[in-house]
């Protein structure tokens, strides 16, 4: 259990309306996942010597903090230090694990040597070397510790959620998110504080609860905006875009994606994923030729393989519906190159259903008939629901010769203006960056 | 209902670390130090759930490599049991480790490390409730929020050891008022109601121990005979302990209690 926060009110300059003097309580958070004991999903994910000292050492760190400070010199046995250290030191981890693994092993010889902050700094490095290699237990399991050792600090808090909610354990993040709130709002951290409400939204937004997400959403905003905290506000902004979309509200998402551009500027790492989600965004609406550029500006900012195939198969679709053979023909193959190398990967069934469908604009029967069979395929192979939904959707379309595509909705020529100038503005500011290097 | 104070027992060849646990447990723990695994069977069928058991995974393999079968044996029998395993980790020792998990060990004890008075007490207090909070873990819905389950959290902790609303509250750092606002904010049954339905499930948990007779459950559970746990049982299952052990206590008894909470969730129940 975390111990209580014994930050107490600053004295009032004025007496207070209330009699009573209301003290925030920190919610506690939920410490456990599903494993038998404390740390025991650490020797799941990393085998051997190495495992092994994970394991102790994150039992360590919680022990310690959950011990009275006064009383930590009696916590551990004489000798446990050497051994320790020597146990790291033939374990021949990374030189970066090495070094903050011997950091934290100090506190089994003198408890004092580190204080919480120093302490939580090291449980974080590990952290961070677990999560880079996808062990993402053992990464929350130290960011858990972290947390423990630095108990008012919001920002640890708020990536314990982070992994937490990264693992799908969704309670055990909200109770994170919530202490992170608390923390920050006592901390004044509202860079956390507005991210927090930010996670909880994302959480709520991804159990269906779509009201309760856009008032989690609306409360991140407001304290972005009053601390002029750009980055969060333009994450807010986006995720509300996201849900606007989600829940058909038109003109809103284009308000939002505004927004969301205005906040993160043009040099915002996550500008192409919004430039990404605006662009889907009104593809789906039958703007192709406004998201067309989009797309096509996006190319040079992926970084990860899973994401190109997804791209091209955009362009394919959007270039399809504006009648360009060339272009369609030329992001056909180097999708097909992606997706069909006999292994069925995330997003490839999404990837082939966008290829039917630009197919499909541009008549060419054969081919889209042939993309979305192999896209059913696919889904019915990684059991994706909703890829399968769309891929027999398409098929059934191809199938009968009709259009897969919508048109734009009439009575919406008055915003036309504002999104062309801020799809310009996407595609600008992403050839801008991606010549920047 | 009333839970007198925690057994201890220890199953341990160390008579150093032995009598370190009896030192320590002068105060909080009833110690009983137990010379085999059937001498500790029998001590545990008869302590109640708040009863913690420290043991040697090593004691008595008659030569076999890995973790001794009768402690296996004692875990299939009695689940809700809190066994900790006190030994020497070492890295031969991975796979036995994580075999301890899978058997359902609720914390280990590293000898010449973390085997210090303050260490084992500090270790004791947190796995306080272990086995029902896990099962409660697996039957909660998804969609529970974390605020509520923090609370069920700790009010397993607080059942397990005999606690009241009281000390729900102060485990939770709240007063006894606003932990009333917390539970109505979180969608739960007021704390007292809320503490009957664990110490239902508590008992259930039991129940669902091959090794228990009825009888040992109700004593287990506070109760002078069985006719007061069958009271409760009918009160708020409809059932009798034999009926609901016959058709999985735990699972019945769950289902009913998230019944409850999916009324309080739906604004079904009103006030305290």
């Amino acid at each position: 259990m975390i111990s209580r926060n014994p930050h107490t009110r600053k004295p009032r300059l004025s007496p207070p309306v209330r009699r009573t003097r209301r003290r925030w309580r920190v919610p506690p958070a939920i410490t456990h996942g599903d494993e038998a004991f404390e740390g025991a999903a650490i020797l799941d994910e990393v085998q051997g010597r190495l495992g092994l000292v994970l394991w102790q050492s994150v039992r360590d760190v919680s022990l310690w903090a959950s011990a009275p400070e006064d009383r930590r010199t009696e916590l551990f046995a004489a000798g446990a230090e050497e051994r320790r250290r020597s146990f790291i030191r033939a374990g021949a981890a990374e030189p970066a694990l090495e070094s903050a693994l011997l950091e934290v092993s100090e506190l089994l010889g003198n408890p004092h040597a580190l204080n919480g902050e120093l302490t939580a700094r090291a449980c974080l490095q590990v952290a961070q070397w677990a999560d880079d290699r996808g062990s993402t237990a053992t990464a929350l399991a130290f960011a858990q510790s972290a947390a423990f050792a630095a108990p008012f600090d919001a920002a640890t808090a708020y990536t314990v959620a982070r992994l937490a909610r990264r693992r799908a354990e969704h309670a055990r993040a909200e109770s994170w998110f919530r202490r992170t709130v608390a923390l920050a709002r006592q901390t004044g951290d509202w860079n956390a504080y507005s991210l927090a409400f930010l996670g909880l939204g994302n959480l709520y937004m991804q159990r269906g609860n779509y009201p309760a997400a856009r008032r989690f959403y609306v409360r991140a905003l407001r304290a972005a905006r009053r601390h002029a905290l750009h980055s969060a506000a333009g994450m807010t902004y986006h995720d509300l875009f996201v849900l606007a979309t989600l829940t058909g509200r038109v003109d809103e998402a284009e308000r939002f994606a505004r927004g969301a551009y205005d906040e993160y500027g043009s040099d915002h790492p996550r500008l192409p994923a919004l430039a990404h989600d605006v662009g889907f965004f009104w593809m789906e609406q039958g703007y192709h030729a406004r998201a067309l550029p989009i797309f096509r500006a996006l190319l040079p900012h992926l970084t990860r393989s899973a994401e190109r195939p997804v791209v091209l198969a955009n362009i394919a679709r959007a270039a399809g519906a504006v009648g360009d053979r060339a272009l369609f023909d030329d992001a056909w193959i180097q999708v097909r190159e992606g997706v069909d190398d006999g292994e069925a990967r995330e997003g490839a069934a999404e990837a082939l259903v966008e290829l039917a469908r630009g197919a499909a604009s541009l008549a060419d029967w054969e081919r889209a008939e042939a993309a979305a069979a192999r896209a059913l395929e696919v889904a019915v192979e990684r059991g994706e629901a909703k890829a399968r939904l769309s891929a027999e959707t398409v098929l059934e379309s191809v199938r009968g010769r009709t259009a897969t595509e919508a048109s734009p909705a009439p009575g919406r020529e008055a915003a036309a203006d504002e999104a062309d100038a801020l799809a310009a503005e996407l595609v600008r500011s992403l050839s801008q960056a991606s010549a920047a290097g | 209902m009333k839970i007198g104070a925690r057994p201890l027992v220890v199953l341990h060849w160390d008579e150093e670390f032995r009598e370190r646990i009896r030192r320590i447990s002068e105060r909080d723990y009833v110690f009983q130090a137990v010379p085999d695994w059937e001498s500790l069977r029998e001590a545990v069928r008869e302590s109640p759930p708040s009863a913690l058991v420290v043991v040697d995974p090593y004691s008595d393999t008659n030569g076999r490599s890995g973790p001794s079968p009768a402690l296996r044996s004692l875990l299939v029998e009695f689940p809700s049991c809190a066994v900790f395993a006190a030994f020497d980790v070492t890295p031969d020792r991975f796979d036995d480790l994580r075999t301890l998990g899978k058997w359902g060990v609720v914390e280990v004890v590293s000898l010449e490390h973390d085997d210090t008075q303050l260490a084992l007490l500090q270790r004791f207090r947190q796995s306080q409730g272990r086995p029902l909070r896990a099962l409660l873990e697996q039957v909660l819905p998804a969609d529970t929020p974390g605020r509520a389950r923090a609370i069920l959290d700790a009010a397993a902790e607080v059942v397990a050891v005999g606690g009241h609303g009281r000390d729900l509250a102060k485990s939770l750092y709240l007063s006894r008022r606003t932990l009333l606002r917390w539970c109505e904010r979180a969608e739960l049954p007021p704390p007292r109601k809320l503490l009957a339905w664990m110490r239902i499930l508590l008992a259930a948990e039991l129940l669902d121990d091959p090794g228990r007779t009825v009888l040992s459950v109700a004593h287990a559970c506070g109760y002078s005979s069985d006719s007061g746990l069958r009271r409760v049982t009918q009160k708020f299952l409809g059932t009798s302990p034999t009926t609901l052990r016959e058709k999985g206590a735990f699972s019945r008894a769950s289902q009913a209690f998230l019944k409850v909470l999916a009324k309080y969730r739906k604004g079904q129940v009103i006030g305290v």
